[in-house]
């Protein structure tokens, strides 16, 4: 099944230039616990380019979600900088971290956490409005970002008549309708059947691709690592291996 | 526009909300009719009249309260160019019984002139029913009183010992604390039984030609006559006057507040407890919104519109429940009054406790965190 609408993009083998859209030195973070001081993240330098799908990986608690938090400006780091889409993270107030994700970013989240009260097209729409876009701008937006999921069928449904890979869907459409340069999705998969998750991985990957966006992910789930542009693997706070897997796949696209 | 499609689409979580708001609404509405209906009857001497200016003995706090005063003041009235009539009003106090040596009903008699244009009770009493007061012993009672005084239209009793009867019964009499009794002034005194009072009476009322205004009159009055043996007010202070008296000398309206305090109270609470759980159902989803860039203000006003909304459906239903709940008691001879601006105040009052649990619930609003998205 054709899952994104193609007609505004481009060819799935054609790759957009990339750059490095976040660049993340020496960051630490620790959280304090019952009196016992715990080290999630120890001093991890990254750079993640745009235009790639990259997947981070690890056991529970090895730091992958606070990473993502950090880099997608939701919390500050202890220690160390964030350079996301040409800004200093660490020097934004709580204002201008607003602003910043407003701009610039999107996320996808493990539960779906959509309005019960609000049908697809609302869920996509409403935070468009309240991100001050005018209302028949904002539903042009919603539209296009429902189409472009395949839900374009379901623009009337609320959650409790969607499935889960649906109501996922939906959630991809809300952050992909303001067109962000970063994506960010926290286990995306994990609360999905085969079919949908390779649904939602394939659609991440394209998004990557075709539109030149940053996405950055965090999840076990191989099928995603077989999608990914690289795979970063962290234990313990530590960035303990990094994949590249772009000139591999390349090389797949161009022989095909 | 998320505010209205929750509450439009979710209505089942915000009942008990809905329900709070409404039933404080009624409660509100129907306690200060009963206040209204049962503190305005203190006034119903003066309300049911078309007197302009009352004149008793300085001091007096309530209608209830007249100490006799001497004629003279009349005669100042009439002298007024402004004056039109002016006439005496009796106040007696008595015992009514059925039966001579029976159980006693406590009674106000109000001793009128009963002529055709009287002031007093002018509202209520047709020129028939004056008529019928000059028999000697004559007496007009409220029609939902006559349970109360055990007889009928037409029936006898005793007031102090002296036989009157019953010559018709009309709605609008009803009064605190006692039974009002209408006489003439004949009847009235005769009732007294205090013959060194003479010809006293307790009040001397006085009404004005069109378009004279009753506060200049009183001034022009003071300045003319100074004394300290009377003092002047017009209908309406005099009213407010002997209301205010009931309603906060006596303890009953501090009561009442108090009353209305706690249907606030337990409506706030309630709604709070509502609104609360609604929002901190939906965190999460709030918590991704701000993570896109939403700020937490927009969120917080989307609940205070959410509870304004809560307010306005409720005080709707409120309004129509407390409507019913009247007109029930109404047809029941209960004494209950409610002005438009009252209503408008206990409408106000309940949006104002739903404002305060939106309030309370955007705390949901503030606590949401977006990193802890992030599992």
């Amino acid at each position: 099944m054709e899952w994104m609408n193609c007609a505004s993009v481009r060819p799935a083998c054609t790759r957009p230039k990339t750059h490095d859209a976040i660049v993340a030195t020496n960051v630490h973070k620790s959280f304090t616990t019952s009196a016992v001081r715990v080290d999630v993240l120890r001093d991890i330098s990254l750079t993640v380019r745009a235009g790639e799908m990259t997947l981070i990986s690890g056991p529970s608690g090895c730091g992958k979600s606070t990473l993502l938090s950090i880099i997608s400006g939701l919390q500050p780091a202890d220690r160390g900088t964030v350079q996301a889409a040409g800004t200093d993270l660490a020097a934004l107030t709580t204002a201008g971290l607003y602003q910043f994700r407003l701009k610039h970013t999107g996320f996808i989240f493990q539960g779906f956490n959509l309005f019960s009260a609000l049908t697809a097209f609302e869920q996509v729409a409403l935070p468009l409005i309240y991100m001050g876009m005018p209302r028949r701008q904002a539903s042009q937006a919603a539209m296009q970002a429902l189409r472009d999921v395949d839900m374009a069928r379901h623009t009337t449904a609320r959650p409790f008549q969607l499935s889960g890979g649906q109501k996922q869907r939906v959630a991809i459409a809300r952050a992909l309708a303001k067109r962000p340069s970063l994506m960010f999705a926290d286990e995306p998969t994990s609360a999905l059947d085969a079919e949908n998750g390779q649904r939602v991985t394939e659609l991440l990957s394209r998004i990557a691709r075709e539109r030149g966006a940053t996405v950055v992910c965090v999840s076990h789930d191989p099928r995603m690592m077989r999608h990914a542009d690289r795979v970063i693997t962290m234990e313990d706070g530590e960035i303990r291996n990094d994949t590249s897997l772009l000139s591999r796949k390349d090389q797949h696209d161009h022989a095909a | 526009m998320l505010a209205r499609l929750w509450l439009q689409r979710e209505w089942r979580h915000f009942l008990p909300a809905l329900f709070a708001v409404s039933f404080s609404c009624l409660m509100l509405l129907v306690q200060a009719a009963l206040v209204q209906g049962i503190f305005g009857s203190a006034a119903v001497y003066i309300d049911a009249s078309d007197a302009d200016i009352w004149v008793g003995r300085p001091g007096t706090q309530s209608v209830n309260y007249g100490q006799p005063i001497g004629m003279d003041v009349a005669n100042i009235l009439r002298s007024h160019p402004d004056a039109e009539t002016v006439e005496p009003y009796l106040w007696v106090e008595g015992d009514w019984q059925v039966r001579r040596g029976g159980s006693a009903v406590s009674v106000y008699v109000s001793g009128i002139v009963p002529v055709c244009r009287g002031l007093m009770f002018s509202r209520l009493l047709t020129t028939a029913m004056r008529d019928r007061l000059r028999e000697p012993g004559a007496v007009i009672v409220d029609l939902a009183d006559l349970q109360t005084l055990d007889s009928q239209v037409g029936g006898r009793a005793w007031i102090n010992g002296t036989p009157v009867h019953i010559v018709h019964a009309v709605p609008g009499l009803r009064a605190l604390g006692g039974v009002n009794v209408v006489a003439s002034m004949e009847t009235a005194r005769a009732l007294q039984g205090d013959v060194s009072l003479g010809m006293q009476p307790t009040y001397v009322v006085m009404s004005l030609r069109k378009d004279a205004d009753p506060k200049a009159v009183i001034a022009d009055l003071s300045a003319r006559a100074p004394s300290s043996n009377y003092e002047m007010w017009t209908a309406e202070d005099f009213a407010q006057r002997s209301q205010r008296y009931w309603m906060l000398d006596t303890g009953a309206g501090i009561a009442v507040t108090f009353m209305a305090a706690i249907v606030l109270l337990v409506g706030a609470v309630v709604t709070g407890q509502a609104l609360v759980a609604a929002v901190n159902h939906v965190r999460t989803e709030f918590a991704v919104l701000i993570a896109m860039g939403v700020a937490r203000r927009t969120l917080c006003r989307v609940v205070l519109i959410l509870s304004l909304l809560i307010g306005v459906v409720g005080a709707i239903v409120g309004v129509m429940g407390a409507a019913a709940v009247l007109a029930l008691a109404s047809s029941r001879n209960v004494p209950v009054a409610l002005t438009a601006d009252i209503t408008l105040w206990c409408m106000v009052a309940v949006l104002g406790l739903a404002i305060v649990s939106g309030v309370f619930a955007m705390r949901g609003v503030l606590q949401a965190n977006p990193a802890t998205l992030l599992r």
